[in-house]
């Protein structure tokens, strides 16, 4: 049976990439606004339980077409951990190494102004 | 714990190197000298003035200056007889070979070079070009009468271009199974770009690209110029070659570009799981410096990387550890090697004995022929 719970007010996440880490019940989950949609992630890093969700946002780099250049891709969808450096797709929890590595997501909703996620 | 999770049952082992069809040694050498590379070199070539030049003697072909001269090691038995029976100066041939390896119950088996395996530290370009080519129609010549053996062809990174030319000269023969890139101060390392008509003709040809270490030289970096002894050095040099050469393989993306077998040689094994974790690691923690890979390193190392089990280097108690490292690098990725005819050479008996309480009998039949047979299209 899943719940929601508030974790900010829409406010704190007027911005794309602003972000809000809200504690429900002893777990901490991390709220990102990307691309005006919101994401949420369990802040912790599956390789050495880091606090992930505390790194920066970041783009990643790709090899161009001619298979030679690397190409930076400035889609700050990517929280990197402060640990390690082990990256995730905030929108999908993923890796973008490998999809095998994740982090929890969540739902979000959004209801007269508050923020909540859906566990 | 390890016993419990690494034995297989008994029922399921081979009880020795008996049960076995076939053994395939992917590991045995011939021994060429610089007068049988002279042989095989034009009288007008410039190459085989200055070789005959240098008093034939390997090191001043092969080795820069050194501590120790390449192979000058003796092993005696305390008298003033050496250990071993003959010495890196002497010839041994295909027929010489084939011998050796018959009398320790190899079926068949894909040779190297010995002092070719220094190739990669030969300074002129010239040169090694010419020696490789050398090589390869000694080798040729020895293999004729020898239907049990083929070779890996060498080819000089000092000029991938011509490399490339050697491979396409040489791919059509039916003694010449892959291609040996010399390991051992092989610079810029094997991922650098300028490799790329070498693995091209690999690639087209089918051939699968073999890489052994050496030691003796100035093989691996600055700290090696302080090794104070032969054995100082040999320790180490191995597997450290290895571990650069992959990193800047994989790290590279040369598996990601190229439709290639690697057999790595000269290491054993036990390096395999320090530096599959290790890289796979570091993708996940530096990915944004690594865009030429689509998956994890471990992935392209399990897909189409192949590793020698010499040497075995095996612990002094009964727990089959070497056992537990090939069950972690994976039976199928493991070829038997024996690094025939040197002195200090594991013989099928002593491997199949080492792997069994790990291996089951199929996987104990690729590690010792099926997967070099596959590999090789033998």
């Amino acid at each position: 049976m899943t719940e929601r719970y508030p974790v900010a007010d829409a406010e704190e996440l007027s911005e794309d990439g602003s972000r809000v880490i809200a504690e429900i019940k002893g777990q901490e989950i991390a709220v990102f606004r990307h691309r005006g949609e919101y994401y949420a992630l369990a802040n912790y890093c599956v390789h050495q339980a880091g606090p992930l969700c505390e790194g920066a946002l970041s783009g990643d780099i790709d090899t161009g077409d001619d298979g030679w250049d690397w190409v930076y891709d400035d889609e700050e969808k990517y929280i990197v951990c402060p640990w390690h450096g082990w990256m995730f797709d905030i929108t999908t929890g993923r890796s973008p190494k490998d999809e095998r590595y994740a982090v929890p997501t969540y739902d979000v909703e959004v209801e007269d102004g508050t923020v909540y996620a859906v566990r | 714990m390890l016993e419990t999770t690494l034995y297989v049952d008994e029922a399921d082992r081979v009880d020795g190197v008996g049960d076995l069809d076939r053994v395939v040694d992917t590991g045995a050498q011939v021994q060429e000298t610089p007068e049988a590379l002279l042989e095989q070199m034009d009288e007008s070539s410039g190459a085989r003035r200055v070789v005959s030049l240098a008093e034939l003697r390997h090191d001043m072909v092969y080795a820069g200056p050194s501590s120790y001269p390449l192979y000058e090691y003796k092993r005696t038995g305390g008298g003033d007889e050496p250990v071993a029976t003959d010495d890196v100066t002497d010839r041994i041939g295909g027929a010489e070979l084939a011998d050796r390896a018959a009398a320790v119950g190899v079926d068949a088996g894909v040779v190297n070079p010995t002092l070719n395996l220094g190739l990669s530290e030969v300074n002129n370009d010239r040169f090694a070009v010419e020696l490789a080519s050398a090589y390869n129609d000694w080798l040729l010549s020895e293999l004729d009468d020898q239907p049990d053996l083929a070779g890996n062809a060498v080819v000089a990174p000092q000029h991938p271009d011509r490399a490339a030319e050697e491979i396409d000269r040489l791919a059509d023969e039916d003694d010449i199974v892959g291609v040996q890139l010399p390991a051992s101060g092989l610079l810029p390392p094997p991922g650098h770009r300028q490799y790329a008509p070498l693995y091209e003709a690999a690639e087209t040809h089918d051939l699968p690209v073999a890489m052994k270490s050496t030691v003796g030289n100035k093989s691996f970096g600055q700290q090696y110029w302080w090794a104070q002894s032969f054995a100082e050095d040999f320790v180490y040099q191995h597997a450290f070659v290895q571990m650069r050469n992959l990193t800047s393989v994989l790290f590279e993306g040369v598996p990601e570009r190229y439709d290639i077998e690697f057999v790595v040689q000269g290491a054993g094994v036990g390096f395999v799981p320090f530096l599959t974790y290790r890289l796979d690691d570091h993708y996940l923690e530096l990915g944004y410096e690594i865009p030429a890979l689509t998956k994890l390193p471990s992935a392209y190392l399990s897909e189409s990387f192949y590793w020698s089990t010499y040497p075995l280097v095996q612990p002094g108690d009964e727990t089959p550890y070497v056992a537990a490292m090939v069950d972690t690098v994976g039976p199928e990725n493991v070829m038997f090697a024996s690094d025939l005819p040197h002195g200090v050479t594991d013989v099928p008996e002593t491997v199949v004995d080492r792997l069994a309480p790990a291996l089951d009998a199929d996987e104990m039949a690729a590690v010792m022929g099926g997967n070099a047979e596959r590999v090789y299209d033998l």
